[in-house]
Order: C-alpha cells, then sequence, then structure tokens
C-alpha cells in the first residue's frame, strides 16, 4: 500500500509537470473545460507506472518532495485557470516572496556549512522558532495577508500531525526549487523596477 | 466570519505544535560501552576474508555483535563503487569455529527504489546500529543525482538479528534536496537510550554532525560538530564518560595531512572547534574505539599520502600523540608491475583463505590493475569490541574483499608493553 507520504511526494512532482504543461504557449490559451481536461490527462500520464514506477517517481528522486508552500502556491496557479472569484489577492503575493527568500537566503548558505550555527536544526522543534512562526502568523492575520497566514498555519499543522517523511518544519514551509523561483521573480520584479523608472 | 475565526484556528494548531515539541529532547550524555576488560589470558590474532564474492568491487565495511555472540558484518558490492548493480551484502562470523558463513543480499537498488518511490541511481556506505530496543538498525547511503554528493540516508531495521528487514525509510537531513548526508563512523546510544549515528556532508562544504533519533527512530535533533572551512569527514564517535566524548574525523584539506578531533565535557550540548592531531593521514576513513582510562585504540593509514599502509595505533593523550601498536599492512615498498604484484597479492592472500587462492588474485588484479600497473589499497576500517573484551576489525582488501582481523585483549596488551616508554 502506497503511504501517505509517498502520495504526497509522487501529487507533488506531478503538480510540478502539470503546472510547467499548462505554461507552455497554446496550452495558456485554452479554455476552461479543455484546460482542465489537460490538466488531467497530463497528471495521468505522470502517474502511469513505467517499469514499476510512474514518471513522477523519477522526478520526485532528484526534486524531492515539495514544501506545503510550493503545493500552495501552484494548486493556486492551476486554479485560477478555472472561472470563479480569486482565492487570493495578486497583492498578497509579493511578501510571501520576500518572506520566502529571507528565509531561504538565511536557510540554505548556512545549512550547507558556512558556519557552526544550523538554522535548520531549529525546524526539529525549538521552541523559539514556533513562537517566531507563530508572531509572523498573528502578524500577518492583522495585517490582512491571508495567504501567509493560510501557508504558515497549513504547513505548522502538516507538521504536526507528521505528514511528509521529513521532521523537520523548515521542509514544510520552503524548498530549493520554490527559493530559486521566488528570487528569479523578485530580481525580474526589481529589474523591470529600475528599467520603467530610468524610462521615466 | 471567517475571518473571525481564523485567530482561533491558528491558535489551535499552533498548540498542537507545541504539544509534540514536549517530545524533543537535546543530547543528554552518553552511554559508555561496558568496561570489557577481559579475564581471558588467550592470546589470539587471526586474520580471514569476510566477503567471498569474487570479480566485484567491494568496500565500506561495518559490524556488529549479535545477541549469540556472532559477529554480522555489512559492506556494499557491486560491478564498481557507484555502479547500479551495487548491493549491501552481509555476512556472519562464528567466533567458536572461526568463519564465516555465506554472503546475503540485504538492499538492492531496485528494491529500495521501488519502495520508497522514487528513483535511486546508487547504494553506497552501510552502518549498522543496535537500538535500545534490541533492534538491529542498517542505514545506508542512496544517491538519486550525481556522486556522493548526493548522498541521502535510508534506514531498514531487523527484529531477528539481522535475517529479515523491514521496508526502507528515508530519513530527511537537508533542507537542499536532502542531498549531502553520507555515513561512515559507528553509531552510539546516549544516556537516556536514544541513539546517535554520527554523519557528514560533501555538497559545496564538507562537515560532520551528529543525527539524534529516539527509540522509534525518529530524528528529532541534528548538532553540528564542524563547519565548512574546518575540511572534517566521516566524524568517530568516542564516548570516555557521561559526559565525555571525543569525536576523530579525516581531514580533507590538502595543507594538512592529519586527523582532526572535536570533543565535550558537558554530555554533547556543546562540543570544542576541531584541533589538529599529531598523526598523519592522507585523507582516508579512520576506525577507533575508546578504551579503559582515557585510550584510544584506532585504525589508521598512517601517512601523508597513499592507502597502502594500515596501522593498529594508540593514544593515552585525547589523540594529541600516537604510538604503532602494530602494522596491519604495508606495501609501500612493492614493485607495482602486474607480476611482481600478483605474486605478492597471492602471496598475502594465502595467508587469508585456503580455498580458490588463485581466484581471489584475479579479483583483485581485475579491481585494482590497469595498463600493467597495480596498485595496493587497505582502508576503510571499522572497528569494534565485543562483550568479552575481544576486538573485531574489518576493512577494505584491494577494493576487492573485505578483511576480517580478530585480536584479544591479551594479544593487544602483549603488543602494548612492547611498545618503547615516553
Amino acid at each position: 500500500m502506497v503511504s501517505l507520504n509517498n502520495i504526497t511526494g509522487l501529487v507533488s512532482s506531478t503538480l510540478v509537470i502539470t503546472a510547467a504543461v499548462t505554461h507552455l504557449p497554446g496550452a495558456s490559451c485554452l479554455r476552461y473545460l479543455r484546460f482542465a481536461m489537460l490538466v488531467g490527462m497530463v497528471a495521468l500520464v505522470v502517474l502511469i507506472p513505467i517499469g514499476g514506477m510512474p514518471l513522477a517517481a523519477y522526478l520526485r528522486g532528484w526534486i524531492g518532495d515539495l514544501s506545503i508552500t510550493s503545493l500552495v502556491l501552484l494548486t493556486l496557479t492551476l486554479l485560477t485557470r478555472l472561472p470563479g472569484r480569486k482565492i487570493f489577492d495578486s497583492k498578497e503575493y509579493s511578501p510571501l516572496f520576500i518572506l520566502v527568500a529571507l528565509a531561504g537566503l538565511v536557510l540554505y548558505p548556512m545549512a550547507l556549512g558556512i558556519g557552526y550555527w544550523d538554522p535548520y536544526r531549529l525546524g526539529l522543534g525549538n521552541v523559539w522558532f514556533l513562537c517566531g512562526l507563530l508572531l509572523l502568523a498573528l502578524a500577518a492575520y492583522f495585517y490582512r495577508l491571508s495567504l501567509v497566514t493560510f501557508i504558515i498555519v497549513l504547513a505548522v499543522l502538516a507538521w504536526s500531525i507528521e505528514w511528509y517523511e521529513s521532521r523537520n518544519l523548515w521542509d514544510y514551509l520552503l524548498d530549493p526549487l520554490l527559493f530559486i523561483y521566488v528570487i528569479t521573480r523578485l530580481v525580474h520584479s526589481g529589474t523591470q523596477g529600475i528599467f520603467k523608472s530610468s524610462r521615466q | 466570519m471567517a475571518r473571525l475565526l481564523l485567530p482561533v484556528f491558528i491558535l489551535l494548531v499552533f498548540s498542537l505544535a507545541f504539544f509534540k515539541v514536549t517530545e524533543y529532547h537535546a543530547a543528554t550524555g552518553f552511554t559508555i560501552p561496558e568496561n570489557f576488560l577481559s579475564n581471558n589470558t588467550e592470546v589470539r590474532f587471526k586474520a580471514n576474508f569476510a566477503s567471498t564474492r569474487q570479480h566485484t568491487q567491494t568496500h565500506a565495511a561495518s559490524e556488529i555483535e549479535l545477541k549469540d555472540g556472532r559477529i554480522r558484518a555489512f559492506w556494499f558490492s557491486g560491478s564498481r563503487e557507484g555502479a547500479a548493480d551495487v548491493e549491501v551484502h552481509s555476512a556472519v562470523f562464528d567466533p567458536v569455529q572461526g568463519i564465516w558463513g555465506s554472503e546475503k543480499t540485504v538492499a538492492t537498488r531496485e528494491e529500495i527504489e521501488h519502495s520508497l518511490m522514487r528513483f535511486i541511481s546508487k547504494l553506497g556506505n552501510p552502518v549498522v546500529a543496535r537500538s535500545n530496543d534490541g533492534n538491529l538498525w542498517l542505514y545506508f547511503v542512496t544517491v538519486s543525482m550525481g556522486g556522493w554528493a548526493g548522498s541521502s540516508i535510508t534506514a531498514i531495521t531487523s527484529g531477528d538479528e539481522g535475517e529479515t528487514w523491514s521496508s526502507p525509510r528515508r530519513l530527511i537531513t537537508s533542507p537542499f534536496l536532502n542531498i549531502s548526508t553520507l555515513i561512515k563512523g559507528a553509531p552510539f546510544l546516549y544516556s537516556d537510550g536514544t541513539l546517535g549515528l554520527p554523519v557528514y556532508h560533501e555538497f559545496i562544504n564538507k562537515f560532520g554532525e551528529i543525527l539524534h533519533f529516539d527509540k522509534t527512530g525518529q530524528l528529532i535533533d541534528e548538532q553540528r560538530l564542524s563547519a565548512g572551512k574546518d575540511h572534517g569527514l566521516q566524524p568517530v564517535m568516542l564516548p570516555q564518560s557521561e559526559n565525555k566524548a571525543l569525536v576523530l574525523m579525516r581531514h580533507t584539506g590538502d595543507e594538512h595531512r592529519k586527523l582532526i578531533a572535536v570533543s565535550t565535557v558537558d554530555g554533547g550540548q556543546h562540543w570544542t572547534v576541531p584541533v589538529k592531531l599529531g598523526v598523519s593521514n592522507p585523507d582516508a576513513a579512520v576506525a577507533a574505539v575508546a578504551l579503559p582510562e582515557g585510550y584510544i585504540l584506532a585504525v589508521l593509514n598512517n601517512a601523508a599520502q597513499g592507502r597502502d599502509l594500515l596501522s593498529l595505533m594508540i593514544s593515552a593523550d585525547n589523540g594529541l600523540s600516537w604510538k604503532n601498536v602494530y602494522q596491519l599492512e604495508d606495501q609501500r615498498s612493492q614493485i607495482t608491475d602486474e607480476l611482481h604484484y600478483l605474486q605478492t597479492v597471492k602471496q598475502l592472500a594465502s595467508a587469508l583463505t585456503h580455498t580458490a587462492v588463485d581466484q581471489y588474485v584475479r579479483s583483485t588484479e581485475n579491481s585494482m590493475c590497469t595498463d600493467n600497473h597495480c596498485r595496493f589499497e587497505f582502508s576503510y576500517p571499522y572497528l569494534i569490541q565485543v562483550k568479552n573484551g575481544d576486538f573485531h576489525l574489518a576493512y577494505t582488501w584491494n577494493r576487492s574483499f573485505i578483511k576480517h582481523v580478530w585480536f584479544s585483549q591479551a594479544w593487544l596488551n602483549l603488543q602494548l608493553k612492547s611498545l618503547p616508554h615516553g
């Protein structure tokens, strides 16, 4: 029987492939029903076992299991193409991206051995790390950044019930693919802003 | 309404998380291995091959004493290191008869890949531990992408002394795609019965860490032993008292061809910065056990270059100075043209086995000779002391076999007596 964390890992790889395919030229202009059919077909193909393992499992071997943050953002990417009201305002993404970038800039270099202090250790049940996240979730609620609040609470809940293989809360909040995506987006936005201001 | 309920939901979720945190414990001192001072006066030094499979590359042995006094060893074996056909193998040594049983497969890449539901390209170093409840835990390296720097650790358990094994569990120990955690050193127990596993990282920076598992085998802490600038690898943990421990590490830098070490005096809550030790080492693995009265017995390649010299050494001052107790292997002066090499290999193999010596020679030739040039390698030692005081050493013999050396405390005492004083 396939375990819950294996299902989650395969789903996260499937979401990555599906989101990538739906951003290809041609796919992006499909109407609702055709778009939904494309998503379903891609998901089906990557989950069919080839040589005993689905295609998603090969990708999973390389990228690992994505964080709750990535899963939420990828799901929202697909949902925004369907009819209906947007779940989160587009202005809510920038604060989330800035938080992800700041966290990643501290976490990854230090966790890869730059110094003796390892912030990754905080994710293994450090009370002060949890207190910081609680304050961040409450602050985000206060400033009506419901996407940030939603992701923090969902990640902490998933960690508490040991949803993933990982016992480390950082792995529910952040992953390297998300960090690279966010840094790329922020750099792109920054250079566009500089370009616009120089033209004015 | 939803907005009003959200703070309640936040507090509920965080209450659950804070409750979970109460399960976590910091390092709590070490369990000291039983005082193995033996009354056995038999002077014993015996050596043989633990592995028997021919024409494979074999490497990275670890071993453990079984409840009935036999020794079970593990290693990896395949067409070459890092090949897709590499498997984790095991065999059992019976000290009563003085022979090794047949070599059996414990884990294959395909089995692990299907159980973990993710692509695995190769298997590597296995290390065995006994948890407080008596079960065996086998940790081994799995790689999904790249070389050994792309490693992660997978664990399987056995309740029947290694005859059968559980489904694998993948350990998540690094935030960066969970790559670059490897194992070599022997696991140890904390005083509360939880397990510690020395590990090291190789991606971008090279440094040592300790993974701390609870009694169910779940990871509860990671503690750094060195930073990237220290170039420390393959930590070997040596608990000396409940609060004191020394960790030896292989040094990977070019400028300092010696071992390095860190230590603690507060049960592992804090560790010193690494210090350089007074023993040469060519960036190669070391094995050691802590003896009573502060002595450290180690097996290592005691040279600045090459792995053709393997020494049994002792230190009385936490590793600062060392004495050579016994030369386990020394092929530094050997001519390495193929003909002379094969003659030497035959001579060495004949001392370890009486059957199919030529097969052992051919297997070694396959692993160690290219273009009429051959080399010797005696590496990756793993040393344990068992309940009756005897020592069992396993190491890679020319990348082709695992050699087992069994010596008694009486033999060691005899060697120590013959050492020059000072």
